[in-house]
């Protein structure tokens, strides 16, 4: 199943790059860009997740951390028109989640690390046009996730360390608005939008058939969907 | 433009590899120090600070730890590690090992902390809890006390001994033993170990009676001192007795034991049916219900059981019902009644020899017996008593079995003779006899022929001496001589009622019961498998028993002298030809087996 609509986005994202080139591409109307911002992430089950975990320690283990928001970064080549434009984005972003105890004889902390860089296709129309432009777009986005287990311990003077490491990938639908400045050949853009996402199995270290599973012998899945901000700057090169 | 997209490409690649979220709070909890109030360490053996040790000691750990979790407890004697433990549980020490004396005995335990710390969970963290204690060791064997008392005390049957005072203590040793009057020795019954050193007297819930010994010793480990003992005999025996309550119930009693507190159970039973248990020592009596004919008996089986085995005459008794009274039994078909003396005189045959005896007709004990050689004879008035044996005829004093006067049946008509056939004593003080030579009357004590004939067996003196039976005919006493009168055919037994009445018993299965004065007889019919046939003067009435082989039960027939009023009773078939019989004599149905009967218990 989603094998299937994995395909199904490297298709699209094919099918863009294609009439990207066609079109505008060797024109020269297009432009490089960074974006910096910050992230909400929903994780519903990794949350539970931890949940369970806390309980499944002797100590009066704390959740200290679940999953806040956090930065998210990305880059951007873009095809301009008049009524908009279109083009490809690679990004990444994390979050985390800590449970932890500690007393005079020693500490000890479970750490999830999520880590997710996605990758695809971004599009927006120019509704105003004055002063700042505004635009309204959309993004369609493949994520691949890692998340890391890492648990240590401390008592007294004996240290130990482990860490598990699973996999996943999501298909992730974006929408946002846009405002943007432009001064001779740089723009400075604001965007604010919401993602939603279809979340993949996670995958004990790439190993088929090995998931990651609740008390109930549930899949625990790794769903980042959320609010995203970012400030970016882009470089048209060209007209 | 290719610098622009490096530098995108680079700028990401920083973020990726350098700004990713890293979890960096922490929590620490507070943890107040353990709480050690409630935790001490002891021994179950001891509650001071010393131990004595002989043996093999077993030692039991009582550790209280607070609810902590007990991961090793490491024993110590002298330093030297003995035992190691994972909990804190019982554990033996070998005294043997140490020379007797004074010896420190460590036990440490390691623990869980108990304060919930990170540590202590993970078992990082322990609490030792560790004390000490002197241990004295003795393996010398243990000296012996003494049996102060033995003997019966409020129902109860006691021992008491000395406290042993040594440390050295294992437990009493109480060993009961039981005389054996075949082995005529002390044979063990049972062994009872007390441990509990404070305990000096033991109840014997095992006794009821009998001789016994007790031996105490001590014993320390598999060191034993030496036994002391202390013996005791009382007799106690149930001594069974019965009463016919009427005809079908009877009832039957025994003695209650003194020492009611060793009792368990009465169990009877009769003639080997289901035991019947009574419980209660003071219910000393049972009702049953024999269902016996006379002549049978049913036993009765009495067995006193104790709490525990009882080897000391604790076998059953027996007491055996019967119809009617005891009788002293005997073995033959001699008996006589002389109602004047009110005496029994029976002959008994019993290893090869005969007896005479003399019994009380109102204890029916026997008062005197002796060995004779033949066959006896006593007048009807008890008065003179005469045995003869080939050619002795002997006079004896019927009270003492004294020799009145001897006489040789050859001074006779000097003629070597022997007795031959009946002998037969008159009130007149005649004998007859039959002998080899001839039939003889004789007047006592001159040994005077009265009457001498042909050997004819069918001879008979009526009681008076005035009449005579002899080769076929009635003789008459006449002035000191016998006339002869009527013939008398047939072949017969004769028995005189008295000068007028003859009854005859026919060797064809009939009898006759003559009036000599109108020489009227009557006959009935009897049969001829009859055993002892009898007249018995007391109750004026003939009585004979049939035989029978093939039954349990026989014939008791008493028939007046009209020949009318024929009465049958059911009789327990006995062994005739071992010298068991019945008869009817002095009103009663006799029984020689032992018992007697009065005939108004069956005809009131």
């Amino acid at each position: 199943m989603f094998s299937r609509i994995h395909y199904s986005a490297v298709v699209l994202l094919s099918l863009v790059l294609t009439s990207a080139a066609d079109a505008q591409f060797f024109t020269g109307n297009y432009s490089f860009g960074v974006n910096a911002g910050y992230s909400t992430f929903a994780m519903a089950q990794l949350k539970e997740f931890q949940e369970q975990l806390k309980h499944d320690y002797p100590v009066d283990m704390q959740i200290l951390e679940s999953f806040p928001a956090y930065w998210n970064y990305n880059v951007s080549f873009l095809i301009h028109n008049n009524k908009g434009y279109y083009g490809l984005a690679l990004g990444h972003t994390s979050t985390g989640g800590r449970l932890y105890y500690s007393d005079y004889s020693g500490h000890l902390a479970s750490d999830q690390i999520a880590t997710m860089t996605y990758f695809g296709v971004t599009g927006a129309k120019k509704i105003h046009s004055g002063v700042v432009d505004v635009y309204v777009g959309g993004k369609n986005l493949l994520y691949f996730n890692k998340l890391k287990f890492v648990s240590a311990q401390k008592i007294y003077d004996e240290n130990s360390i482990s860490v598990e490491r699973f996999n996943s990938t999501n298909i992730a639908l974006q929408g946002y608005f846009e405002v943007a400045k432009t001064v001779r050949k740089f723009t400075v853009s604001l965007q604010a939008g919401f993602e939603l996402h279809v979340p993949g199995d996670l995958l004990y270290q790439n190993k088929k058939d090995y998931y990651l599973v609740n008390n109930s012998n549930d899949k625990v899945k790794l769903n980042p969907g959320g609010l995203r901000t970012s400030v970016g700057i882009h470089y048209k090169v060209g007209k | 433009m290719g610098v622009i997209v490096q530098s995108l490409t680079a700028c990401l690649l920083v973020c990726i590899l350098g700004c990713n979220y890293e979890p960096d709070e922490t929590y620490y909890k507070e943890i107040s120090d353990p709480d050690l109030t409630n935790i001490s360490l002891y021994l179950s053996n001891t509650t001071s600070d010393t131990l004595y040790l002989f043996d093999k000691t077993t030692l039991n750990i009582d550790a209280f730890l607070d609810g902590r979790d007990t991961y090793s407890v490491y024993i110590y004697l002298d330093g030297n590690l003995i035992h190691t433990l994972g909990s804190a549980s019982e554990f033996a020490i070998d005294a043997g090992l140490f020379q007797n004396g004074a010896h420190i005995l460590r036990i440490e335990i390691y623990a869980s902390s108990g304060t919930g710390s990170l540590a202590d969970i993970a078992g990082a963290e322990q609490l030792k809890l560790a004390r000490e204690w002197v241990a004295y060791t003795d393996n010398t064997p243990p000296d012996a006390v003494e049996i102060t008392f033995a003997g019966i005390e409020e129902g109860k049957m006691k021992v008491r001994w000395q406290r042993y005072s040594k440390f050295n203590f294992g437990a009493y040793v109480l060993e009961k033993q039981y005389w054996s009057s075949g082995y005529n020795m002390y044979l063990g019954c049972w062994t009872k170990e007390i441990t509990n050193k404070n305990v000096t007297s033991w109840n014997d819930s095992t006794y009821l009676g009998g001789k016994i010994r007790y031996r105490l010793r001590i014993k320390a480990g598999v060191l034993s001192g030496q036994p002391a003992t202390r013996t005791f005999e009382y007799e106690y025996n149930p001594s069974p007795t019965f009463t016919w309550l009427d005809r079908e119930n009877v009832k039957v009693s025994w003695r209650k034991p003194r020492i009611t507190h060793s009792f368990k159970n009465y169990e009877v039973s009769m003639n080997f049916q289901p035991s019947h248990l009574i419980t209660a020592v003071e219910d000393t009596s049972i009702i049953v219900r024999p269902d016996i004919v006379y002549g049978e008996g049913a036993n009765i089986r009495i067995t006193v059981n104790t709490n525990g085995n009882r080897c000391e005459g604790g076998q059953p008794v027996y007491t055996r019902i019967v119809l009617g009274s005891e009788f002293a039994a005997f073995s033959d078909r001699e008996i006589a009644f002389c109602p004047d003396i009110n005496k029994y005189f029976t002959r008994t045959y019993a290893s090869d020899h005969y007896s005479l005896s003399r019994i009380d007709g109102t204890t029916r004990k026997v008062e005197q017996s002796m060995l004779i050689d033949g066959h006896f004879a006593i007048s009807a008035s008890g008065k003179y008593l005469y045995i003869s044996y080939d050619n002795v005829l002997r006079q004896y004093d019927p009270l003492t079995f004294a020799v009145i006067k001897t006489h040789n049946l050859y001074e006779l008509d000097d003629v070597h003779t022997s007795v031959a056939g009946r002998l037969m004593v008159s009130d007149n003080h005649f004998v007859s006899l039959v002998t080899h030579n001839g039939n003889y009357v004789l007047q006592m004590p001159s040994f005077e022929v009265v009457y001498r004939d042909v050997k004819d067996n069918s001879m008979g003196l009526s009681p008076s001496g005035n009449t005579l039976v002899s080769n076929g005919k009635l003789w008459r006493l006449d002035a000191g001589t016998y006339t002869a009168g009527p013939d008398l055919t047939g072949s017969f037994t004769p028995i005189f009622k008295d000068d007028n009445t003859l009854i005859r018993r026919f060797y064809d299965g009939k009898i006759g019961i003559q009036d000599l004065e109108t020489q009227i007889e009557k006959t009935v019919v009897i049969g001829e498998n009859i055993d002892v046939f009898g007249y018995d003067p007391v109750s004026d009435k003939i009585g004979y028993a049939e035989e029978s082989y093939y039954s349990d039960t026989t014939k008791f027939h008493v028939l007046d002298l009209e020949g009318s009023d024929l009465k049958t009773i059911t009789v327990k078939q006995i062994d005739n030809h071992r010298g068991q019989h019945y008869f009817l004599l002095n009103n009663q149905i006799l029984c020689s087996l032992g018992y007697t009967i009065p005939l108004s218990y069956y005809y009131p």
